[in-house]
């Protein structure tokens, strides 16, 4: 019995090791084999760090080099939650009044007002951010894009659960100057930086640049391990722009501008100057405006550039190019006289009649423009003829858009050709029933400037990437006018300055030959012109001999006078009298 | 005699690999440091640059003209290019 019970210890021992022995091999083989993509990945999350570098968003320059927009520090606040010392809504209670920035509360307010707003954009706040604390989440983004100084203020706090990190936030040292034409930086659905309307949204793209990513071995202290696996994506910047906007005309063009919408209690207004050589757009304002840097305080209607993205009736500054046409063609000559100008016209039902109800009986065709004659454009347009108007009209850009480099440009097309009756291209031949945008005139202008080129305008001169400069090229699209043409119109607008309507101006600026032509469009309400609504406009340009720029001035239901010659005529003098002495153009 | 030089060998790189990876690991600090100097140069930099900019935006040299005394001179006299004396004797 003895013996037996010594021999049966040892295999017990042997039984226990094998199952010990087989039970570490099969952990092993779980270890080895089936979980050793996890755990390698568990492992490499231990010691490799993922960064993630985000690039600058590039820079808008003025001409000159000076930046329109750039960025700068500003803070991410964000909440480890399960490491607050606090209860969530104390937490809430104490950042709320902090985060609203006192700049934030509408200026034009009366202090009770601001007071009130103020406590009640504090309370949403405070709503707001309890909601994020109490999400099941260990870690949450508070705010975005804090400045320095708030950030400080939190810090003093000592509120252990809260953190900061890095980010940048778009900054405007010209504050809201060509507020259109630059648009703002917003969030997406996604939460990522987009930009939104004018050169912002057109180069998105291009401004955004490439995130980049860095893979590293670290040790314990988070410093690098030399030997260790390393990887990285290289972030890319975003391109700089360099735009031809002179931002000191840009100045003088908002200032002027503010005064005449205020002087002559207009809805609104809006002023472009382009270079008629290259298609550059040295200034481009309209008003009233918005921040960019406040955007989201403003009324959404005001983001859309109204020169690129509203139509109107040009009215009477239309004859120029109808004019164009008609002697490019030959179907008039300058001495041409009109022969139905001595009394108004009836076209089917509609009355034809001149502004002032005044005729000019046997007007040659300088006087058709200096008295800017309907009658006189009607004699012109019958001579001309529809196709050849038709023609014209769409050689030089009306109905389709310029393709100028900025987000939003809209262009209502023209009827079709089929659907012209005989009094639609009468109305047109002095600028109604027809509708163009404030860009596509200065276009067609610069035809007339330049000697007959039809040019796209272009906002960014040059783009910069990295060491790289592109230089935009200028783009000439057709010839639409002879050089000759083009010089016997722009005689024609400088006598239309000289002894037209607005003569008076020019004692302002005595010596300078300007090119120009007023405008008075009725604007059309349900189906009728309204009598007393208009939209007075002046387009033209300067010095008349070697043009430097295109300009066009328009105001939106002037209160003080209905006429371009009273409102938007003497704001283009106003303009360029300043401009001349800064382009060193020295009267004749 | 000859079954020492595997021997030296061996001694004079795992010597080597010590003091290498010593090196690489106070490198590894060194790095550290640098990149936080870079990326604290970069924002200082960056905050200048917005600083000098917001300094010589129109508005601001217009405000800080006016309070020295300057002011809009309208009264340009543009000098003749035509020469006002006889070229030839």
């Amino acid at each position: 019995m003895k013996k037996k019970f010594t021999n049966w210890r040892p295999l017990v021992l042997v039984v226990v090791f094998f199952t010990l022995f087989l039970l570490i091999l099969l952990r092993l083989f779980y270890w080895q084999v089936l979980a050793s993509e996890k755990l390698l990945q568990l492992a490499k999350n231990q010691y490799h760090s993922q960064e993630e570098i985000m690039p600058n968003r590039g820079e808008i320059l003025a001409t000159d080099g000076f930046p329109l927009v750039t960025n700068k520090k500003a803070y991410l606040l964000y909440s480890a939650l399960g490491q607050l010392d606090k209860p969530s809504d104390e937490v809430a209670e104490t950042l709320a009044p902090l985060l609203i920035e006192p700049e934030n509360v509408e200026a034009s307010l009366s202090a009770e007002e601001k007071e009130k707003l103020t406590k009640n954009l504090i309370k949403d706040k405070e709503e707001d951010l309890k909601t994020k604390l109490s999400l099941d989440l260990s870690w949450i983004i508070l705010e975005h894009k804090l400045s320095e100084e708030i950030k400080e203020k939190i810090k003093q706090l000592e509120i252990t659960g809260l953190g900061f990190e890095n980010e940048s936030t778009r900054f405007y040292p010209e504050a809201s100057m060509a507020a259109h034409l630059l648009g703002f930086v917003g969030k997406n659905e996604t939460g990522l930086d987009t930009g939104y309307f004018g050169l912002e949204g057109f180069y998105d793209m291009e401004l955004r640049g490439r995130q980049g990513v860095l893979i590293q071995e670290k040790d314990a202290a988070n410093r690098p391990i030399l030997v260790g696996f390393f990887s990285t994506e290289e972030k890319k910047d975003g391109q700089n722009l360099v735009l031809h906007l002179d931002r000191t005309v840009q100045f003088i063009v908002e200032q002027e501008l503010e005064k005449a919408v205020k002087r002559y209690g207009a809805k609104s207004g809006s002023v472009i100057i382009m270079d008629p050589n290259t298609g550059g757009i040295i200034a481009m304002a309209s008003w009233p405006k918005f921040e960019p840097q406040k955007y989201f305080k403003s009324d959404k209607t005001l983001f859309k550039n109204p020169l690129i993205s509203d139509t109107y009736e040009p009215g009477s500054t239309f004859k120029i190019f109808v004019m164009a046409a008609a002697l490019d063609s030959e179907a008039v000559e300058k001495e041409t006289k009109c022969d139905v100008c001595d009394h108004a016209l009836k076209i089917d039902k509609y009355e034809i009649k001149n502004w002032n109800d005044k005729y000019h009986p046997q007007s040659t065709m300088d006087e058709i423009i200096q008295h800017s004659d309907n009658i006189g454009m009607v004699f012109v347009s019958r001579k001309l003829g529809l196709d050849n108007f038709l023609k014209y009209i769409k050689d030089f850009g009306f109905g389709q858009e310029t393709n100028i480099d900025l987000q939003g440009e809209a262009a209502s097309p023209l009827r079709p050709d089929n659907q012209w009756s005989e009094v639609d291209l009468a109305t047109a031949a002095f600028g109604q029933g027809i509708t163009v945008t404030g860009i596509q005139m200065v276009q067609a202008c610069s035809v007339i400037a330049n000697g007959g080129w039809l040019i796209e305008p272009q906002v960014v001169k040059k783009v910069i990437s990295g060491k790289e400069e592109i230089e935009m090229k200028v783009k000439k699209i057709r010839q639409v006018i002879k050089p000759k043409t083009a010089r016997i119109v722009k005689e024609m607008m400088v006598q239309a300055v000289d002894k037209g309507e607005a003569s008076y101006l020019k004692k302002k600026i005595p010596g300078f030959k300007i090119a120009g032509k007023t405008g008075t469009a009725q604007i059309p309400v349900a189906g009728h012109y309204d009598e007393e609504k208009t939209i007075a406009s002046f387009i033209g340009f300067a010095p008349a001999d070697k043009p430097r720029l295109v300009m066009l001035t328009s105001l939106r239901e002037p209160e003080a006078s209905p006429w371009g010659s009273e409102t938007a005529a003497p704001l283009f003098f106003n303009i360029a009298k300043q401009l001349f002495p800064y382009y060193g153009i020295q009267p004749e | 005699m000859f079954y020492f030089i595997p021997l030296f060998l061996m001694v004079v790189l795992g010597v080597a690999q010590i003091y290498f990876s010593t090196q690489l690991a106070t490198k590894g600090k060194k790095i550290t440091t640098l990149e936080k100097e870079t990326q604290i140069l970069e924002e200082e930099n960056k905050n200048l640059k917005s600083e000098i900019a917001s300094f010589g935006g129109l508005n601001k040299l217009l405000s800080l003209a006016a309070e020295k005394g300057f002011t809009k001179d309208f009264q340009i006299i543009n000098l003749s290019s035509k020469v006002p004396v006889a070229l030839n004797p």
